[in-house]
């Protein structure tokens, strides 16, 4: 679904139903067996998945939700953040702290950490207020620097360069599978959480943002208050991937949040498809996945040597991909979906 | 089945009609990707013996990295020709770690999901101390990494953890002992230059210590960046300390030639040094004339042709078969795979035989354990696990001009205590 | 205070390094906002191409740098023609992330086909100390700046006396009444194009001369970044200024506050002027017209 402009298009679906009065109903049942499907995969996934399968998972939902956060601020409200590691990095360091010197239970260290990254958010959000396009970029560049440095300098919290070493979360009693369970309902959440916005004011808001921020201003939306929540916003989601990923990895340190992952999230976001949930989670898995993917590929090719040309290979994909998708399909691969589904129509 | 209902809430939330079929699709895609990950696993036999190696192939420190990579595989292609470990074949799988340590630890995920990992390799310090808690606490592999670090003799922080060589404080000592041996009646001046990261500031207080102990005087402490900047204002503050003797640590692989020659040229007289790191042959050649002099400490003997021990012979003859330009030397990265190879490949040997399984707890303790190992020439002494690390090492000089190029020992092979 | 002034007279000379890479980074921003995130790899391959052609050829450094200086012109224009060219009205973040994959793939070319190991250029720039009265400058950093100069103060005269250039600065105050004055906004963008082509292969070779080439040369591109918005990112004699004056914080600080500021310094800067001047020092406010 494109939601772009909601209130102005006519429901794609429309023209195709009309004729055949029966569907509806059939796309109910649909729909309810591929949620009871999805539902029942998720669910099991961890007892045929290896180990490896498992934390491969872990990290894509992960990264699913840092996607979903970005595509707020750059795919719905148009604010182009390259600083976006930075804010879960302090998720990250937030709710490591936290676990660390006071033992509080991990969701309450989630929350905190999202907390922690929201205010944070509105902060480096502030010059997005006066600046806009390139000039927000650069702000959120200097943003991604101050907070490395922050996170490298400030020794006696952060733990310098070395980091934090974090201490494991059993949850529920079963190891990396209760951890898998908690990282897919809370990525599900978010998701459903971050579908939901754009059907309400706030969410129609950001869209009039990033669309034509004046107009939106003479339409009566407060234009500084909704971008500095578009950031902060992001930004929350964030600080819950950087929690999570604390948890996950136990450790912590600068060298996770640099502009190589900032970059690594907006790719994802163009690559999945902006201004999509589903753009979101299909980017973070592909994103997440390639380098993986190709991995095996070039062993399969069978070269010796396949560990050291992996790198600048997967520079060269990474690259080729984010330039194509943008050229030939911009709405990413949810956009490539949709094309598919309707059968080559735009639905625009 | 126009029967069911689904609450309307639920359906709107799930984002109505067109939401349905996408997110299933998508799951499908997911799941294809998935599938072809585990595609190609690992290929190797059940009785293979298999070693995790997390190797720094690219990023910074990519020419030590690469120079492992071929070490090790030469290695053990000779293993498994000379009899493998017991008769069983030796499998390493090799993961680039970028120099990164969530990279590094993916990989070494991976490769436990295989199972029957007998040792890992970290590509550095901070993977250790960063799975070092999960390590103890579950998998209890026998580990070693590439780096030195000087906590890294602590059992009760690192109990799988062996250093096939000595730590970078040990290296100070080597330096001092040269500096020592040259002392006159003046308190010898020093100047320490090393990079502002974990790497270079490993040993320095120990170094600061050292030198109170032994009445040296340090004179100057740059603290430089790791790489890509100007280093004059360095070279200018080393020129106002006026030291006799320049130690250079933590370094990748630039910046310190560049200070050293420019050091030469504004004149600096002091002799310089460096740690292992720092003093790798192909390194210093690089340097040019202004290295001429340098004093470098490598953990293994780095000259190779001519050289009588039977792992130095079989090292000789690989090189020789390589392919790459060879002038009867090799660097410590390269060899450094040979040395940890065969080291385990022995460790292992010892648990096969006393048919002990080839567990974290078990290894360790053999590791540990292990007297006067025969190296084959590749350490220059019967070597001892000491604290569980290998404190032996010797001081090269190099001599570097424009036609030539060759190193011997300065202080010749010695024993940390 | 005889310190003072060596470790300024080197954080000058060093922050002229800066200076040719903003001026092609300002260029192509004004004239067509677009934002070439892959600036620093376009100087990495530049200088690449004089390594190529001077070491692993054998031809010479004149030729290295006639090599660099060509290619990297044609490199420029094909990234022009074949991807800007396309999508230029579409969003900010379109461009800016097409420079960012431009940036990656040709990082990711560099490792495949040199390696990460760092290569030397040789030394074209007399290495000999030079002296300006009582004070020391190595012999690299001073005729790098030398040359730096020149080329700038080539391409201001350029940029302000010639018709191409006068064409550019119409393009670049307004692209709708240029075009209606006859001049071909195209031709302009693949000009400015093809100008940083030049001055990013002449900083990529200097960079590469004073500390070698890797693939990641390019990184140092993004304190470029801090020169422009200190300046503007509309100002081509502002950042000359701006360049300098981070050269010389980034010295100065290193010498006296110690490596690990120097990164975050120039950004620190930045978020300063932000938030005091959002369009930089020098730069313009420009109007934006619903």
């Amino acid at each position: 679904m494109d939601e772009r402009a909601p209130t102005l298009r006519v429901p794609a679906a429309a023209p195709a139903s009309a004729g055949r009065a029966a569907s509806p109903p059939r796309r109910a049942v649909w729909q309810t067996v591929g949620w009871l499907i999805l539902a029942v995969a998720l669910l099991t996934f961890p007892a045929y998945a290896s180990g490896y399968l498992l934390f491969m998972a872990t990290l894509v939902a992960i990264n699913v939700i840092a996607t979903t956060g970005l595509n707020i601020t750059v795919g719905y409200a148009g604010l182009l953040s390259i600083g976006h590691s930075a804010f879960i990095g302090v998720g990250a360091y937030a709710s490591a702290l936290l676990w660390i010197h006071y033992g509080t239970p991990l969701l309450f260290n989630i929350a905190a950490g999202a907390v922690a990254a929201f205010l944070v958010g509105l902060v480096f959000g502030a010059p997005s207020l006066r600046i806009k396009d390139a000039y927000l970029a650069i702000a959120t560049l200097a943003a991604q620097y101050s907070l490395y440095f922050v996170f490298q300098q400030w020794t006696s919290v952060t733990g310098g360069e070395r980091g934090l070493t974090v201490p494991g979360v059993d949850v529920l009693g079963m190891g990396d599978i209760g951890f898998y369970y908690l990282v897919i309902v809370v990525t599900v959440l978010l998701c459903i959480a971050s579908r939901n916005l754009f059907r309400t004011r706030v969410g129609r808001a950001f869209i009039a943002l990033r669309e034509r921020d004046y107009a939106a201003e003479v339409l009566g939306i407060n234009v500084v208050l909704y971008k500095l929540l578009a950031f902060a916003l992001g930004a929350a989601y964030a600080g819950v991937t950087g929690a999570l990923m604390a948890v996950f990895l136990r450790i912590v340190n600068p060298d996770q949040f640099t502009l190589l992952h900032s970059v690594f999230f907006l790719a994802a976001v163009v690559v999945g498809g902006q201004a999509s949930t589903l753009g979101s989670i299909l980017g973070a898995a592909f994103m997440t996945m390639m380098p993986e993917v190709l991995r095996d590929l070039l062993e399969l090719v069978g070269s010796k040597d396949v560990a050291g040309i992996l790198s600048p290979m997967r520079e060269i994909i990474f690259g080729a991909l984010i330039v194509t998708f943008l050229m030939f399909e911009p709405r990413g691969l949810a956009g490539l979906f949709d094309r598919l589904r309707v059968g080559g129509r735009r639905s625009s | 089945m126009p029967g069911v209902r689904v609450p309307r809430q639920l359906k709107q939330a799930m984002g109505g009609d067109q939401a349905m079929f996408r997110k299933w699709e998508a799951l499908v895609v997911v799941g294809a990707l998935g599938a072809i990950a585990s595609l190609a696993g690992t290929s190797a036999a059940a009785q293979d013996i298999k070693f995790s190696l997390q190797l720094p192939l690219t990023g910074p420190i990519a020419f030590t990295g690469q120079l492992n990579q071929a070490g090790w595989q030469h290695a053990v292609d000779w293993i498994n020709k000379n009899g493998g470990v017991k008769g069983r074949k030796l499998v390493p799988i090799v993961y680039d770690s970028e120099y990164k340590v969530e990279v590094g630890i993916a990989g070494w995920r991976k490769a436990i999901a295989g199972g029957d990992i007998a040792f890992s390799l970290g590509d550095g310090t901070p993977f250790i101390r960063a799975v070092s808690p999960e390590n103890n606490d579950r998998h209890k592999i026998l580990m070693s990494n590439t780096g030195y670090a000087s906590d890294l003799v602590d059992a009760k922080k690192y109990p799988y953890h062996i250093l096939l060589g000595p730590t970078y404080s040990d290296q100070i000592d080597m330096l001092y002992r040269y500096i020592q041996s040259k002392k006159g009646s003046a308190a010898p001046k020093i100047a320490l230059v090393y990079t502002a990261t974990e790497f270079g500031r490993d040993p320095i207080e120990h170094a600061r210590k050292r030198a109170k102990d032994l009445g040296f005087q340090i004179v100057a402490e740059e603290e430089t960046k790791w790489s890509g900047i100007d280093v004059t204002p360095h070279v200018i503050k080393l020129r106002n300390a006026a030291p006799d003797y320049v130690i250079f640590h933590g370094y990748a692989g630039n910046l310190w030639p560049e200070i050293l020659k420019l050091s030469r040229e504004y004149g600096i007289k002091s002799e310089f040094m460096g740690t292992v790191y720092g003093a790798q042959a192909d390194l210093v050649r690089g340097v040019g004339p202004a290295a001429d002099g340098f004093l470098g400490v490598a953990p293994f003997e780095m000259n190779v042709a001519g050289q009588k021990g039977w792992a130095m012979q079989a090292i000789d003859a690989a090189l020789k078969g390589w392919g790459k330009p060879y002038e009867g030397y090799t660097n410590v990265g390269y060899i450094q795979g040979w040395v940890i190879a065969l080291f385990m490949r022995d460790v292992v040997a010892k648990a096969i035989e006393q048919s002990k399984p080839l567990t974290g707890d078990n290894l360790v303790e053999f590791a540990r354990n292990v007297k006067n190992w025969d190296s084959g020439g590749m350490l220059g002494l019967p070597a001892s696990m000491v604290d569980q690390r290998l404190p032996y090492g010797v001081v090269y000089r190099f001599s570097v001009s424009k036609e030539s190029f060759s190193f011997k020992p300065a202080v010749d092979w010695v024993k940390v205590d | 205070m005889h310190q003072i002034l060596e470790f300024s007279i080197i954080g000058l000379a060093s922050g002229s390094v800066y200076v040719l890479a903003a001026l092609g980074f300002v260029i192509i921003f004004k004239s067509s906002s677009v934002f070439n995130f892959a600036l620093g790899e376009m100087m990495m391959i530049a200088a690449y191409l004089c390594f190529a052609t001077t070491v692993q050829m054998q031809l010479g450094w004149q030729a290295g740098v006639l090599v660099a200086v060509v290619g990297s012109v044609l490199i420029a224009l094909a990234v022009e023609r074949t991807m800007l060219q396309p999508l230029l009205g579409k969003p900010v973040i379109v461009l800016v992330m097409v420079t960012l994959g431009v940036g990656s793939i040709m990082r990711g070319l560099a490792g495949l086909v040199w390696g990460p190991d760092i290569v030397q250029l040789p030394d074209f720039l007399p290495r000999a100390p030079v002296f300006i009265g009582d004070v020391l400058i190595p012999g690299r950093l001073a005729w790098g700046s030398l040359v730096v100069g020149l080329i700038a103060g080539a391409f201001m005269a350029y940029y302000h006396f010639s018709r191409a250039g006068l064409a550019i600065r119409a393009t670049s105050s307004d692209q709708v009444t240029a075009e209606s004055m006859g001049i071909n906004i195209r031709q302009i963008f693949s000009l400015t194009w093809a100008i940083t082509g030049v001055l990013v292969a002449a900083s990529g070779i200097i960079l590469g001369a004073l500390n070698g080439i890797t693939p990641t040369l390019g990184l140092v591109a993004l304190n470029v970044l801090a020169v422009v918005m200190l300046s503007g990112l509309t100002s081509v004699g502002g950042v000359v200024v701006a360049g300098l004056f981070i050269g010389w914080v980034e010295t100065m600080v290193g010498a006296y506050l110690g490596a690990a500021w120097q990164n975050f310094v120039p950004y620190l800067v930045v978020l300063l002027v932000m938030t005091v001047k959002p369009t930089g020092l020098f730069g313009e406010r420009r109007i934006e017209r619903i």
